[in-house]
């Protein structure tokens, strides 16, 4: 089509192609532009160079709100992809269940991340339903500030993100289960593999593609977070879930005189996500090209 | 064909000449739309901006009104200044805070300065609504962030009436306390209740004259030491629990848990008070009691939002007659009276509420300070200084370490 018909192909492409320079490409030009200025959001700015990244390499303030999204992408990548999995070996081994709860486990995707914070900021209050069960069942010791405590606040931050995308997960981890060879797996309870040598050896290996979508999206989507500690602590308490997105909206819509620093800031979070998404894909894809 | 052609110039002359005159129309028209944005008057806090929009209408037909209110918040803040930036905005625009300051510091806004209106200011509160000297806004509210108390739980203790020095205050907190209610509730998951309550008690502990010092580059936060000293001894006495506060929020939880009424004392803003009022709560507002014994407290105030003109408004006329009308004193009562606020107008009424009447004589008296957001207290500090007295009130350092750290924080003239 492109060769024969260039001019058809190219009138099909250009609706999207404007939409993408639009809404991608001009934003993030534009957005380049601003970080190297000393803009407040008005129409007057200076140009400054990199004035705004070799400030934001010395900031204490980025240092440890790159430290604390590093620490959420780890909890969150792991636990997600934990969960994920088993969810979705216990749904492969139980077709009859399968289909009901298959949908049933999507659910939490569906309720909007605003709608979920606000849920769980009172779940998890100190007077709220999670403490209140606690003491029910005799656990009284174990009742906390999960979001006023620097200790659990993080964590208790990645479970709402963890609950809201591990039916997700599990989806894409069960796909990959129905995608095994039934002969394959037959073959290994014929030889006398246990439960775990199956997994272990048939599994996991012929899994490896969906881990590698499973594990970038969850990289992705936790290395930009801002929805659930922006509604669930606003980065406190004393700064320990002060993400990088939520520092650059702090810089961008709470201090105007950093406005193009936040700017700076959010590049500098855009190549973290690139580079991180990237070696992740390729370390992953070529652990698939090994099996 | 002389005639055709004769015929046609004459229609197309017509066709011109019609053209050109509905172009002219907006600027000729008697009646001129005047297009308002606000984030006052939206569903359920509606501030009695329909009504007085009515009568507005009415004292001046040939302006309609085009009322637009959106909810509080980013979003609108983001609006405003996008729609700015593109020159396509509102002619009348309600904007508060650092974002005001801005705005009107890039040129966006009309200088109101010479206005009638502009000479009955409160002098402390102009710098809010300033830039360089000028207005550019006319001040809408003054709202008092402070403590509510729930005289019914203070009666079940004995108490029978708000404290207002420390000592009186700590004793209060106690005989509450062995009478099994909550004393007191300072909700800062957000940062927001540490920090207002810090600037509560330094309105009365710390000299006026600090933050005008502070931000000429004169002194530093020592002198806020008694203040992070008092917060802490309430935890060291048991009469909050701060960590557990640092797990409610502010603004969601902390009006619920204080309506439950097994709360004593409430740090917050007065903007509360209606919502009590219709849950037949038996409140006082005061100021946060800090002074040492015989003292009076001072009460502590935001200068909320302001009405400011687009400088790319097609009608500043009829702007300026709006936002005129709005700073009458008969139509601002009415609407402070909805909102729960205190005019910032020399000598003009504010709404006499119930259970307010101690802080409005101290206001009225002139015993007052001003959130300093035009000068040491601007631009993101409120979010560095609610994330620094967390980690104080944590634990996580002391009260001294922590008036050291808000050195950095605290923004100096440049």
């Amino acid at each position: 089509m492109i060769t024969k018909r260039p001019l058809v192909a190219i009138g099909f492409l250009l609706p999207a192609l404007t939409a993408y320079g639009l809404f991608t490409l001009y934003p993030l030009v534009r957005g380049l532009w601003l970080s190297l200025t000393d803009s407040s959001g008005g129409p007057r700015s200076n140009f400054i160079g990199l004035e705004n990244y070799r400030r934001l390499i010395f900031d204490p303030d980025v240092h440890s709100a790159t430290l604390i999204t590093i620490q959420y992408a780890v909890i969150v990548v792991v636990l997600q992809n934990l969960f994920g999995l088993l969810l979705a070996r216990a749904l492969f081994e139980r077709p009859h269940a399968r289909r009901v709860i298959g949908t049933l486990v999507l659910l939490p995707t569906l309720v909007a991340p605003l709608m979920s914070s606000f849920i769980f900021s009172y779940l998890l209050a100190p007077d709220g339903a999670l403490n209140r069960m606690l003491a029910l069942i005799g656990l009284p010791g174990l009742q906390h500030v999960w979001y006023g405590d620097p200790t659990t606040a993080l964590a208790s931050i990645a479970a709402v993100q963890i609950w809201m995308y591990t039916g997700y997960t599990a989806t894409i981890f069960l796909a990959g289960y129905l995608a095994i060879p039934r002969e394959l797996l037959e073959a290994g309870r014929i030889d006398g593999a246990t439960s775990w040598q199956q997994f272990r050896l048939i599994e996991w290996p012929l899994l490896a593609p969906s881990l590698t979508v499973c594990v970038t999206l969850s990289l992705i989507g936790s290395l930009r977070v801002f929805e659930f500690p922006f509604v669930l602590t606003n980065g406190g308490p004393a700064g320990s879930t002060m993400t990088l997105t939520l520092l650059i909206f702090n810089s961008t819509f709470h201090a105007a005189s950093k406005f193009a620093y936040g700017i700076a800031i959010a590049f500098a979070l855009l190549v973290l996500v690139v580079v991180s998404a990237a070696i992740a894909t390729v370390v992953l894809r070529a652990r698939e090209a090994r099996i | 064909m002389k005639d055709l052609m004769r015929r046609k110039a004459t229609i197309l002359l017509a066709a011109g000449a019609a053209i050109m005159l509905s172009a002219a129309v907006p600027a000729l028209s008697a009646d001129q739309t005047l297009t308002v944005y606000s984030f006052k008057g939206t569903p359920g806090q509606e501030a009695d901006m329909p009504a007085i929009n009515k009568l507005f209408e009415a004292e001046y037909p040939d302006i309609k009104l085009n009322y637009v209110a959106l909810p509080a918040g980013t979003a609108y803040e983001s609006k405003i200044q996008v729609e700015l930036l593109a020159g396509k905005s509102a002619d009348v625009i309600m904007a508060q805070g650092t974002q005001l300051t801005q705005l009107s510091k890039n040129g966006y806004f009309v200088d109101l300065s010479s206005e009638p209106w502009a000479a009955n200011v409160l002098e402390q509160v102009k710098p809010f609504f300033s830039y360089e000297g000028q207005l550019y806004a006319m001040p809408l509210l003054g709202s008092g962030i402070g403590m509510f108390t729930n005289m019914d739980v203070l009666a079940a203790a004995g108490i029978t009436s708000v404290p207002t020095d420390w000592p009186g205050f700590l004793d209060a907190l106690a005989k509450v306390k062995a009478a099994g209610y909550t004393p007191i509730a300072v909700p800062d998951k957000l940062g927001w209740g540490g920090a207002m309550t810090f600037l509560n008690m330094g309105s009365t502990l710390v000299p006026s004259t600090w933050a005008d010092d502070y931000w000429n580059g004169k002194g530093d936060f020592s002198t806020w030491l008694p203040v992070l000293q008092q917060m802490m001894e309430l935890d060291q006495k048991g009469l909050i629990n701060w960590k557990e506060q640092l797990g409610v929020d502010e603004f969601s939880q902390g009006l619920g848990n204080f309506k439950q009424g097994k709360t004593a004392f409430w740090v917050q803003g007065m903007w509360n008070i209606s919502d009590l009022k219709a849950n037949n709560i038996n409140f006082q507002f005061t100021a946060v009691p800090a002074g040492p014994a015989g003292s009076s407290p001072k009460v502590f105030m935001y200068a909320g939002a302001g009405w400011t003109i687009s400088a790319t408004s097609p009608n500043i006329d009829a702007a300026k007659k709006y936002v005129a009308f709005q700073a009458r004193p008969d139509i601002s009562l009415k609407y402070l009276t909805a909102d729960g606020g205190l005019s910032m107008f020399k000598g003009a009424p504010s709404p006499a509420f119930e259970g307010v009447e101690t802080f409005n004589a101290s206001y009225g008296a002139g015993d007052f300070s001003y959130m300093a957001t035009s000068t040491w207290f601007g631009d993101g500090v409120q979010e560095a200084l609610g994330s620094k007295l967390q980690a104080m009130l944590l634990g996580q350092i002391t009260p001294e370490e922590t008036a050291k750290a808000l050195d950095s924080i605290g923004l100096r003239k440049q």
